[in-house]
């Protein structure tokens, strides 16, 4: 079973978010910001980061840097409310880029499409 | 066109000079001017009949009026009646081949010959010269005819082609002196005029370049605002994404899982929860582009820092966070809208403390509020030890809508100084103690 890191400092997102993925059979751990998200990369070994962009402290696209610098194969989807950023990161950062919305599918969407292409990749 | 040179006026005065009985006598004259922009002579001006006729009638008034050449040059040309002669050579032009100087003078039109010679060419009879234009012959032909260029700065500029053919009388070597001499003085004058139209075109150009300048600028204001609205719009929209995203989400899930109770509470509280942040964020948003008026009442600043400090105390010390209270006991008080100035301290306790919530455990959290009385004037300060403004951020905070943070609308601080201003006061930020931060307010004592 896939395991998603989620990393959001809205707890009610987090929780939110937490619920679909699990619904949709995956085994989900969460960090309230990019400090706490490093940690849990290393005790529980993710198999994707759904990553959160705004957050105070060390912000979604600091965290990404660190994350790459622990582990460059780790896919990232980046997640936020800002529509704009989606031109700038999604390709050359992130494996993905999501605008968050109410409805939920095209994360899943994105979390499987994700997840297969790191399985072709790995053999 | 418009001109204020009366570059007709000149023609005319020329024109008059060579034809009229006090000047040089010519029978008729025309007058041609170099367009180098389109490569030829053309017509500019003719005096003197068309036909013996008009000759007879023209000279037989002349004689009775005996009119000086004064006088000739006072009276304008008249626009509304065209001469036949004017109508005749009306739109006549002849290409200015760019022929090499050696086969200037092997030119067969005799007006090109005298313009690139510079020199006077007399014609015997026109008549026999096929290469002048057809209208051209059928008013010179079969007289002799004198072509004498005009001259400024050694360069051409125009031609004068003038004959006698209703007098018939021989055009003298004297004459041709006397108009060479004429050609000289209007070459000089019809290079004056070019250059002051020159001058003139110039200045309209550089008008119509301040014109479109200022056009460019006013949209590149007007594209400025667009894009500080496009930065506002991007902002609001974050605030408001993130509560729907976590509504809609639930609301979601509260239709696919309706029979688990505790859930379905659950959720709907979440989506209260999110539902009042949506109502804080439209309520900031409201105050700040409609402001209330304060209620002004004597107010002690004291006592509204004290209830703020017993409030907030726990999450002081949950935060870390030491609270230095500095209050004059003999602080006078201030008109003011307590309720408003209990918004603007909240504001920048908030600030104090989220400034330092990033600092590394080692580091001093100290928040100090302190109270003065400075002449006229009530001070309140509140200083952090946190992370710190940077010089370049300083001059912006108060800026609607502009923030470094991560969460919020950027509209808190422009609220402070919005009311503060409202109430005859004054904020600044400085960097003190360094790195951390001051808000320092001054409010007018009650009389």
């Amino acid at each position: 079973m896939a395991r998603i890191l989620i990393v959001d400092d809205d707890d009610n997102q987090r929780l939110l978010y937490r619920e679909l993925l699990e619904e949709e059979g995956y085994d989900v751990v969460e960090a309230a910001d990019g400090r706490a998200a490093l940690a849990r990369i290393g005790d529980t070994a993710p198999d994707v980061v759904v990553l959160d962009i705004n957050m105070p402290g060390m912000d979604g696209l600091q965290t990404l840097t660190r994350i790459h610098d622990l582990d460059r194969r780790l896919p990232v989807i980046l997640h936020s409310a800002y529509a704009a950023y989606r031109e700038q990161y999604v390709s050359w950062i992130a494996d993905a880029y999501v605008t968050k919305s109410s409805n939920p599918d095209e994360l899943t969407n994105t979390v499987r499409a994700v997840l297969a292409r790191q399985r072709d990749a790995g053999g | 066109m418009e001109e204020s040179v009366d570059f007709d006026g000149l023609l005319h005065a020329i024109l008059t000079c060579v034809t009229a009985g006090p000047g040089l006598g010519f029978n008729r004259a025309v007058l041609f001017i170099a367009d180098d922009q389109r490569a030829q002579l053309t017509a500019a001006m003719a005096l003197g009949p068309l036909s013996p006729e008009e000759a007879g009638e023209t000279w037989a008034r002349l004689a009775t009026e005996r009119v000086s050449l004064d006088e000739l040059l006072q009276s304008k040309p008249r626009n509304g009646c065209r001469s036949a002669l004017q109508s005749k050579i009306e739109g006549l032009s002849i290409p200015l081949d760019e022929s090499s100087p050696d086969t200037e003078h092997d030119h067969r039109n005799p007006l090109l010959r005298a313009y690139h010679s510079r020199r006077v060419v007399k014609i015997i009879d026109a008549a026999t010269l096929d290469d002048i234009p057809p209208s051209l012959r059928e008013v010179f032909g079969g007289t002799e005819v004198v072509c004498v260029p005009l001259v400024a700065k050694e360069r051409s500029v125009g031609l004068i082609v003038a004959d006698n053919a209703f007098s018939r009388e021989p055009i003298g070597e004297d004459r041709i002196q006397l108009l060479q001499l004429l050609a000289m003085l209007a070459g000089l004058a019809l290079d004056n005029v070019r250059t002051y139209r020159q001058v003139e075109r110039q200045a309209q150009q550089l008008k119509r370049t301040l014109e479109e300048l200022r056009t460019t600028q006013e949209q590149l204001i007007h594209n400025e605002r667009l894009a500080t609205v496009g930065a506002v719009v991007a902002r609001v929209s974050h605030e408001i994404r993130n509560p729907l995203t976590t509504i809609g989400g639930f609301a979601r899930m509260l239709s696919a899982h309706p029979d688990e109770i505790e859930r379905v509470a659950r959720n709907a509280e979440i989506i209260v929860d999110e539902v009042e942040k949506l109502e804080a964020l439209l309520k900031e948003m409201l105050d700040f582009t409609s402001p209330k008026p304060p209620r002004l009442e004597p107010t002690d600043l004291n006592r509204i820092i004290s209830g703020l400090a017993n409030i907030h105390r726990d999450e002081l010390s949950e935060r870390g966070v030491l609270l230095k209270l500095e209050l004059a006991a003999d602080l006078p008080g201030v008109l003011a809208d307590r309720h408003q100035l209990q918004r603007v301290f909240l504001n920048l306790w908030q600030n104090a403390l989220q400034s330092m919530d990033d600092l590394g455990v080692e580091r001093v959290r100290q928040l100090s509020v302190r109270t003065w009385r400075d002449g006229g004037t009530v001070r309140v300060s509140f200083s952090d030890s946190g992370k710190g403004i940077p010089r370049t951020v300083l001059p912006h905070v108060f800026t609607p809508f502009f923030t470094t943070k991560q969460r919020g609308t950027g509209l808190g601080l422009a609220v402070v100084k919005k009311i503060i201003d409202d109430h005859q006061g004054s904020i600044e930020v400085t960097i003190e103690p360094p790195p951390g931060t001051s808000f320092i307010i001054s409010l007018p004592i009650t009389r």
